[in-house]
């Protein structure tokens, strides 16, 4: 049973990619992808089915496992069923050749798997030795609901009632969710579940990095991107804190990174949009700036595709999109509406103070420089590096790399656009509230980044300096 | 002429060190397999050797033994002597799922003292004391 609540996310988020995917999922780098996504996705869909079952029945039990063990052995069943009958078996690399041409450079992976052991050994030790209940928003917030749900009986509501500003009861459910679930299910609540949760989404997340980067621009390249991150020490660091960054990220990188594989094989692009809803909703299911991004997605790749585009062709794409994020999404609106309480930046004694915020310029001035100051300053200034990097190996400027970049670049200006207005609207102290959350913010869109730099930079490998494009083309 | 014998020196090197790859690479992999090689011994020598442990551990060993005589779901005032804010935050997620009261207003049938920083037992006024656990943590009951 122990074992069950812990595996059964990883079998059903899993089960419904291979589904979708038989073809391509159990083979090579888009198996990682497929197992690393799987296991996001099945935290997200069994965090909300758990939080639904206590909202409609009752605390997540031996009834509650049963059925969650009946959805992952349907799903599992029409996996099996979808691979051994697929008959569609068109390769999902459209670059092969070039990947052909290109050997493995066994010492860049050699020192990929060196860090990610000792990726996984420090995050082991600091996590459950060191920090065993996370950091302070941990149990002030997320872990806090957790415990309420789980132990707080017929009072499990209290999970959301209001003390202060910093106990934010409107966020979404996926971290705290899935905690609760496992805790519920295992019957008592274990240290190790939390920290659980935020490993896997930690090393997930470094996992889609390789193998989105190695599907789209070879495996050399995923190495290097993800040994990227492994020099980011923040986002260990907040990994650690068990707050829902770290995995909002995992989330927003995921779906970037399907969109990505969206542009480039067109063949796939419903079956990829449909799982891009699910881990957009995820995102928006896991912290509310995941909801300006799931907001934000739907503005720029498609309201705004839509003169490029046929408004059917527009249509389709959404709609399948739509049945991605539908679960989610509705659960998230429920819990909006019926649990939530208001939000200590947007509700309407703030709101109605917007305009004295807009038209206060010093404001713009003390919010913009202290961003700027705080992202140069992140990780011990490792966005120069990333600048330097990235200047001195050139930009691919090949129409594979061009596709679809830029709204991936618009996505994340937007994002950024996003937290300042927050802060222009925060009643809370300028200074505090930046210097509590902004490193925080810029983890969340940290590996979707260094997936973007990583994608348009030219090939790290000598004999393909430069030629990708034409190697693509021909 | 310098630079080009000392260009393709480094390059010779590079490429028998690190080959395959161009020279920018090695921007993040000589940095990358330094910094989490360092990053790796210093959490090690933090949690192995200095013994190091966050203050919640403590905090969740300490309000263990107070969390079953306080009936499931009542209120209760807490006071401590701790002026640090998180202190409060840390007895809350520690005492779940007692709902926790920050000072001695208003009136509860129970209050949780911390007294860390001195040996007396503290006073209050409408309060007996009920049970001292002998780690600074003390529950009174009201007694009028």
């Amino acid at each position: 049973m122990d074992l069950l609540a812990i595996i059964l996310p990883f079998i059903a988020g899993s089960a419904i990619i291979v589904a979708l995917f038989p073809e391509y999922c159990l083979s090579g780098v888009c198996m990682i992808l497929a197992a690393s996504l799987g296991a996001g996705i099945g935290f997200g869909i069994t965090s909300a089915t758990a939080f639904l079952w206590l909202a409609w029945f009752d605390h997540p039990g031996g009834y509650y496992l049963m059925a969650e063990l009946g959805l992952s052995v349907f799903l599992v069943l029409l996996a099996s069923y979808r691979f051994r009958y697929a008959k569609n078996t068109t390769p999902i690399d459209q670059i092969s050749s070039y990947r052909l041409s290109v050997r493995q450079i066994k010492w860049l992976k050699g020192i990929f798997l060196f860090l990610l052991i000792a990726f996984v050994a420090s995050f082991i030790l600091k996590a459950y030795f060191d920090r065993p209940h996370g950091a302070h928003d941990a149990w002030a917030i997320w872990n806090y609901r957790a415990r309420w749900l789980f132990k707080g009986g017929s009072n499990w509501t209290h999970a959301f009632t209001y003390l202060n500003a910093a106990d934010s009861p409107d966020y979404p459910l996926l971290v705290t969710g899935s905690v609760f679930r496992m805790w519920s299910i295992l019957g008592t609540d274990y240290v190790a579940i939390p920290i659980m949760v935020a490993g896997v989404l930690a090393v997930g997340s470094i996992l889609i990095i390789f193998s989105s980067i190695g599907i789209l621009r070879g495996e050399n390249q995923g190495y290097l991107a993800a040994i990227f991150i492994f020099l980011s020490t923040q986002f260990l660091n907040v990994a650690t804190y068990q707050y829902a960054d770290a995995p909002l990220s995992f989330y927003i990188l995921g779906t970037i990174a399907l969109f990505s594989l969206k542009d480039h094989y067109p063949n796939l692009s419903l079956r990829l949009l449909f799982l891009a809803g699910l881990t957009a909703s995820c995102a928006a299911w896991t912290k509310n700036e995941g909801v300006l991004f799931l907001v934000l997605i739907i503005l720029i790749r498609f309201i705004g595709e839509i003169r490029r585009h046929n408004w059917s062709g527009i249509l389709t794409q959404f709609f399948s999109f739509f049945m991605g994020m539908s679960f989610l999404g509705s659960t998230l609106i429920y819990f909006k509406l019926r649990f939530a309480i208001k939000n200590d930046l947007v509700n309407q004694a703030n709101l109605s103070k917007l305009s004295v915020y807009l038209l206060d310029w010093d404001r713009y001035i003390e919010v913009l420089s202290g961003m700027a100051k705080r992202i140069l300053a992140f990780n011990d200034h490792i966005i120069i590096l990333l600048i330097v990097f990235f200047l001195i190996s050139g930009v691919d400027r090949s129409s594979f790399v061009k596709k679809g970049v830029a709204s991936h670049i618009l996505l994340m200006l937007l994002m950024l656009g996003g937290y300042a207005f927050s802060f222009f609207i925060s009643p809370h102290d300028l200074n505090w509230h930046m210097g509590s959350s902004l490193r925080r913010l810029i983890v969340q869109l940290w590996p979707t980044w260094v997936f973007i730099a990583f994608y348009c930079v030219k090939s790290l490998e000598k004999n393909l300096a430069g030629e990708h494009g034409k190697i693509l083309s021909s | 002429m310098l630079m080009e014998k000392i260009k393709s020196y480094l390059e010779i090197r590079i490429n028998k060190y690190f080959p395959g790859v161009r020279w920018p690479a090695l921007l993040i992999v000589i940095p990358a397999l330094l910094i989490g090689t360092y990053t790796f011994l210093n959490i090690f020598s933090e949690v192995v050797i200095e013994n190091r442990r966050s203050q919640m551990a403590a905090y969740e060993k300490r309000f263990a033994s107070i969390q079953k005589d306080l009936p499931a779901y009542a209120y209760f005032n807490y006071v401590t002597d701790q002026e640090y804010y998180p202190d409060f935050i840390r007895v809350r997620y520690a005492l779940i799922p007692a709902r926790i009261v920050r000072g001695l207003s208003p009136r509860q049938k129970y209050l949780v003292v911390q007294n860390l920083d001195s040996t007396n037992i503290p006073q209050f006024k409408g309060y007996t004391l009920k049970k001292d656990y002998q780690n600074g943590v003390m529950l009174f009951q009201r007694s009028r």
